[in-house]
């Protein structure tokens, strides 16, 4: 079971920004660096999960993901979308 | 409360301020072996946890002559301060502190919240060469007292405080291996059974820092049950997550006796005839 992505802002993919996996309790599972593709990958059991944004500068987005039995999912995070620390966190 | 040792941490800022000098021995170690050569600190220089801290005769630590070679061969001798980082909230720095601590070396410390707040804090990364000259280092005989072997673990099961490191999935035996890896592995999953399960992610903060000793104390002592003066072990799936926990057990905490159990579950969950609990339960 896969769960890739790819971390772009301006349409252009961002080489290390920090990508963290959550568990449905909030734990940190795993933290991955996107690659000069801007790409990551997981490989977690199927139930519900929290992608975790860090850019450069501060910047945090946060993005529910639920992945069923057998699933390859593959997300897109846009870093236009991530706040500085402190604001409203994006709706999920 | 300070940590039982502040002085093995050093903070980003103050790395920073120090760059140049050339009595700072700066050590990266990270999970991604190619991430250095992407982009390092200034001055620093690599270990690869995958080739060069491994034994290639057997699974295990390089021998002492090895290890010697390997730190002098990055300009090291065992006077020197070295500052180690990585990704991961430090966790293949924090095995490589464990190492340096076996082989008895004083003056180690890691840089808190190691690569990845460094690069948040958008501070330089070059992928300049670091020039070094070699130098003789000379290593103390390995310390037994920090790392625990297979026997001792099958004798000791439910008589000390064993502390499983890795995620609750895999603790229950769910996963076999960390989230952000492929599961291909041939041992039993689960954990060791009466083990507490501490994923040791719960002591960094969101910036791979870590936490401060008070809530330190409220996860590893008051909750998970660790004596304060131990004997306690650490343990994960190949030795790297459990190093961390067991920089926070015996360094920030300052619990005397703590080992670090580096066959883990890797060993652990291919031994015949061993008991293995799973489930969410110790």
């Amino acid at each position: 079971m896969r769960l890739h992505g790819r971390v772009v802002r301006s349409g252009e993919p961002v080489e290390g920004a920090y990508v963290q996996l959550l568990g449905p309790s909030g734990d940190f599972t795993a933290e991955v660096r996107t690659d000069e593709t801007g790409r990551f990958v997981f490989y977690p059991v199927p139930g519900d999960w929290v992608l975790k944004l860090f850019l450069p500068g501060g910047y945090v987005l946060e993005q529910a993901v639920s992945l069923s039995e057998g699933q390859t999912m593959s997300v897109q995070l846009v870093g236009e979308n991530a706040r500085a620390r402190g604001e409203p966190p994006p709706s999920r | 409360m300070p940590y039982a040792k502040p002085e093995i941490l050093i903070s980003t800022e103050e790395v920073a301020g120090r760059l140049g000098d050339p009595s700072l021995h700066i050590v990266e170690v990270d999970e991604d072996t190619a991430a250095y050569e992407k982009g390092h600190i200034r001055g620093a220089v690599a270990l690869n946890w995958r080739d060069e801290l491994q034994s290639k005769r057997s699974r295990d630590v390089v021998e002492k002559e090895g290890f010697e070679q390997l730190l002098g061969s990055r300009g090291i001798d065992e006077s020197s301060e070295v500052i180690l980082y990585g990704g991961n909230n430090n966790w293949f720095a924090a095995y490589a502190y464990w190492y340096l601590k076996y082989y008895g070396h004083e003056r180690v410390r890691l840089m808190d919240g190691g690569r990845k707040k460094w690069e948040l804090e958008e501070r330089e990364l070059t992928t300049d060469t670091t020039n070094v000259t070699p130098v003789a280092y000379h290593a103390k005989d390995p310390d037994s007292a920090i790392r625990a072997r297979r026997d001792e673990v099958i004798a000791q099961t439910g008589r000390v405080t064993m502390v499983d490191v890795r995620s609750p999935e895999e603790y229950a035996g769910v996963l076999a291996a960390p989230a952000h890896l492929p599961q291909e592995m041939a041992q039993r999953k689960g954990h060791i059974p009466g083990a507490v399960n501490v994923p040791w992610s719960r002591a960094a903060n969101e910036d791979g820092t870590f936490k401060p000793v008070e809530a330190l104390r409220e996860l590893y002592i008051e909750t998970a049950g660790v004596p304060e003066g131990g004997p306690a072990l650490a343990y994960c799936r190949i030795g790297e997550r459990s190093a961390y926990t067991w920089v926070v057990l015996h360094e920030l905490l300052g619990i005397r006796d703590v080992k670090n159990y580096d066959g883990s579950w890797t060993e652990y969950g291919s031994l015949v005839e061993v008991p293995i609990s799973t489930g969410p339960e110790p």
